[in-house]
């Protein structure tokens, strides 16, 4: 990567393949699918075009990511954290479980899912960012700009969290 | 170790192969397997890359449009703004008169947008615009001048005494302190007071002198004498003499034992103050003395 200007289309291009669904699936885990991370993404990279004059190709991760939290930050209408799961990868034959399993499957996912809503923001990313994405805890760092050692802090605060949300089995 | 060190371990995956094959058959361990996978249903959902870059490149030329327009609407702002400013200037500028006057002993000629030429005489000053000129001839004299004006449409001259209009024509206008003035050398002119209106052809004249006024008419001469820098007078009181005689040259005039209001018909010149002088004192009798501060005593007989 040259020091080549990102104003150029096909450079920008370039850089919204590389970088766009990552900070989608980050924007979504952070502040969840009702504060519409595809719009934010689009507005984050309007940014970044705005200003393409200014920013070398290797700073543009960095740009992007900044500008986004910074758009959710100025946000009006900040709306609820919503995550959805979907059951596609897990679902067991549904006609061999019982109802009574099945209902308790779906409780167990619903406070779950609260368990994940009701953390705090800095937890969810951190904790969903190692989990889902199989992200390192120093990867995770350097995205959040912390430490390693606080972000294996959120990520166990965030489990334990969770498991009380759960309960046992 | 306990629970949580396992579960810390297990989480920065640190467990060691024995520690690991431990943790696995407690349960604990199949809780977290549980939620750990669990967890995984709420991975984000698709995300159509391509389908987003299209939307984004819709939006960026939506945008650069936005943006030219609002450089566009502030660039029209400026230049409203910077229009009004130097409209108002121009406009300004545009009814501003013009303004031309003379002093003690000076003479002027002036040419007027219509080629309409006006001589003034010292100590006076004419007013005009210059703009509307041709569509409006309208001047203020205060003073003295001579004009010669090109045929056309109306041409006035207004003086504090009263407006002289003509159409094309040559005109002497003196207005003074307590005395007024047309004389027609060509043409017709009309003259307007408060009182009436005259209309005087060539080689004819209006006086209004401490309110009379005096119509005369006077032999062939085609331009009044003070252009041919000689101040001429018919039966005008004295103090109209020593007035103008203060004008040409610079000099203050004390008359003792002098009647002012004698009419006098004579003329001196612009060129020569001792002959000039003679000229105004002798048919009167008159003596003068010069002093060092630019001042002429006038002396009468002692009766």
């Amino acid at each position: 990567m040259s020091g080549d200007n990102i104003c150029k289309e096909d450079r920008f291009n370039e850089i919204f393949r590389l970088h766009s669904r990552e900070l989608h699936d980050f924007l979504y885990y952070k502040y969840g699918m009702d504060n519409n991370p595809k719009d934010l993404v689009q507005e984050a990279f309007l940014k970044l075009w705005d200003n393409c004059h200014k920013i070398l190709p290797g700073k543009a991760r960095s740009f992007l990511f900044t500008v986004a939290n910074r758009l959710m930050l100025n946000e009006l209408s900040r709306r609820k954290t919503v995550l959805n799961y979907s059951s596609k990868e897990y679902v067991k034959d549904h006609n061999s479980e019982s109802p009574e399993y099945l209902m308790e499957e779906k409780e167990y996912m619903e406070k779950l899912k609260s368990g994940i809503e009701n953390l705090t923001e800095e937890q969810r990313i951190a904790f969903l960012l190692n989990r889902i994405e199989g992200k390192r805890h120093q990867e995770i760092a350097e995205m959040l700009g912390i430490s390693r050692k606080a972000v294996e802090k959120r990520i166990y605060t965030a489990l334990r969290k969770l498991k009380d949300q759960v309960g046992k089995i | 170790m306990n629970t949580d060190q396992y579960i810390e371990k297990w989480l920065n995956g640190t467990l060691t192969e024995e520690e690991r094959a431990r943790f696995e058959k407690t349960e604990s361990f199949k809780e977290l397997k549980k939620l750990s996978d669990s967890i995984q249903q709420f991975k984000a959902p698709d995300y159509n890359t391509e389908a987003e870059l299209q939307r984004l490149n819709r939006n960026k030329s939506k945008r650069g449009n936005q943006i030219k327009i609002h450089w566009q609407k502030t660039l029209l702002r400026v230049a409203a703004m910077l229009t009004i400013v130097v409209g108002g200037y121009l406009l300004y500028t545009y009814f501003l008169p013009a303004t031309i006057a003379t002093s003690i002993a000076e003479s002027k000629e002036v040419l007027l947008p219509d080629s309409s030429v006006v001589i003034l005489n010292s100590v006076s000053k004419i007013t005009y615009n210059k703009r509307t000129w041709e569509r409006n001839r309208n001047l203020k004299l205060i003073g003295e001048a001579f004009f010669k004006v090109k045929k056309g449409s109306k041409f006035d001259v207004k003086t504090s005494a009263g407006t002289v209009s003509v159409l094309g024509t040559q005109f002497n206008v003196k207005q003074r302190k307590d005395f007024f003035e047309v004389v027609c050398y060509e043409g017709l002119v009309s003259v307007k007071t408060p009182v009436d209106n005259n209309e005087l052809p060539a080689y004819h004249s209006l006086k209004i002198i401490n309110g009379e006024i005096i119509k005369s008419r006077f032999s062939k001469e085609s331009e009044p004498a003070w252009i041919n820098n000689e101040s001429a007078f018919t039966s005008v009181p004295f103090h109209q003499v020593t007035s103008e005689f203060e004008r040409q040259y610079k000099v203050e005039i004390v008359a003792k034992n002098v009647n002012m209001e004698v009419l006098f018909t004579g003329r001196f010149t612009h060129d020569d103050m001792i002959l000039a002088l003679k000229a105004i004192t002798i048919p009167q009798n008159i003596t003068y003395q010069i002093t060092v501060d630019q001042q002429i005593i006038l002396s009468g007989e002692v009766e």
